[in-house]
């Protein structure tokens, strides 16, 4: 009976192709990319031909989050110097979070924080392509937001948990619904397709240790987001900070001196996301 | 500019950025200067943050025990379900130690201002 209650709400869940903001342009710039032949080009043109969402892309890419320091005027600009994947992250997580813009304002905030502080611990240690680090930290509780449009009455119950309970959201989700975002995460990285690097930070950032191919990326989003809520940026659904697994500062050679050293930067960064 | 909660803004302080309302609604423009009357109203509104110009801790004279303590308290409210903890233990320890450091450079950095004057 619970095993059935759970397949159902695995069901509902993945039903996002139903979510109203999740543009068609998606769908047709995956083809695109899927084709090795295809240029930046002309994904970018098809990017381009949604006004609204290009614009929403290149206010993400220009924000401090990614830190590049002239200003990204087009989209094909975007896609040679991040990458498609960080672009699809990002238009992924504009449309998704576009639905709950009124009572999730928060969690968005909280997603931001997450990619500022994920992108300055992937420069602070010195790692490749600390944009990805960004866009993992960027979506790392996307699947949060799936779960509350597609099952808005689990929402309730959920946030009513964290309050009745003092537990965290993460635990709240796992009473609820016998699962928790960290799990939607890796469904909808494998519906949408998503690389297998961001496939592991999404779904292990709340047990990085057990990430096996990506480990790297896993910690990191990790620590960003213990991070997001230690500063209190926007709010990620209960007001703890979120467990720091033993091991993973060390793991990622984050020495107190480092820590600091990223602190200090967020501390200013944070404003300017403000 | 900095952001600061609502508790620690003071009359002549300049807004840096509007105070807004969930929806995006202006409720404040950037540039204005609070009154302490426009704080009452923001605090009746619900609003916990706001983003000044400047440095606070230069206007608030380097960074006093109560800041510091203010920020301890959080701690202690944010690590409140990891008593026996160890491992949270030692990092809230580290954090504390940040804070410490963080303000004993404020305040010496205010020190040194004032020599300069």
């Amino acid at each position: 009976m619970e095993e059935d209650l759970r397949t159902k709400q695995k069901g509902a869940i993945l039903a996002v192709k139903d979510l109203p903001t999740l543009p068609g342009v998606l769908q047709e710039v995956a083809i695109l990319v899927e084709n090795p032949n295809s240029s930046t080009d002309q994904i970018s043109k098809a990017i381009s031909k949604d006004q609204v969402l290009s614009a929403k892309v290149l206010k993400m890419v220009n924000s401090p989050i990614y830190g590049f320091p002239g200003r990204i005027g087009s989209i094909q600009h975007a896609l040679v110097l991040l990458g498609f994947n960080v672009i699809k992250g990002i238009i992924i997580s504009t449309s998704v979070f576009e639905v709950m813009n009124e009572n999730m304002k928060g969690l968005w905030e909280h997603s931001l924080g997450c990619a500022l502080a994920s992108s300055a611990i992937a420069r602070a240690i010195g790692c490749k392509d600390p944009e990805e680090y960004a866009v993992a930290g960027l979506l790392h509780d996307i699947g949060k937001v799936v779960a509350a449009v597609q099952l808005p009455e689990s929402r309730a119950a959920i946030d009513a948990l964290v309050l009745e309970k003092d537990i965290s959201y993460r635990q709240a989700e796992s009473e609820v619904l016998g699962f928790a975002h960290d799990r939607i995460n890796l469904w909808l990285c494998n519906y949408w397709n998503l690389p297998a690097n961001l496939k592991e930070g999404l779904s292990y950032h709340h047990r990085p240790m057990s990430a096996t191919l990506y480990p790297k990326i896993a910690q990191v989003v990790h620590v960003g987001n213990f991070l997001a809520r230690l500063f209190g940026v926007g709010n990620g659904g209960d007001n703890q900070v979120s467990v720091l697994d033993e091991g993973v500062l060390e793991a990622l050679e984050i020495t107190p001196e480092v820590l600091f050293k990223i602190m200090d930067g967020l501390e200013r960064e944070f404003v300017d996301l403000a | 500019m900095q952001k600061i909660p609502l508790q620690l803004a003071k009359p002549e302080m300049v807004l840096a950025k509007p105070v807004t309302r969930e929806n995006g609604m202006v409720l404040i423009a950037a540039g204005t200067v609070l009154t302490a009357g426009l704080i009452t109203k923001l605090d009746n509104m619900g609003v916990e943050l706001l983003v000044v110009e400047g440095e606070t801790l230069e206007m608030g004279g380097g960074c006093s025990e109560e800041v510091l303590a203010k920020k301890r308290e959080r701690l202690d409210h944010l690590f409140r379900k990891f008593a026996d903890d160890k491992y949270m233990q030692q990092v809230k320890q580290v954090i504390s130690d940040y804070y410490a450091r963080q303000c004993a450079l404020a305040a010496a950095a205010q020190a040194a201002r004032e020599e300069g004057q």
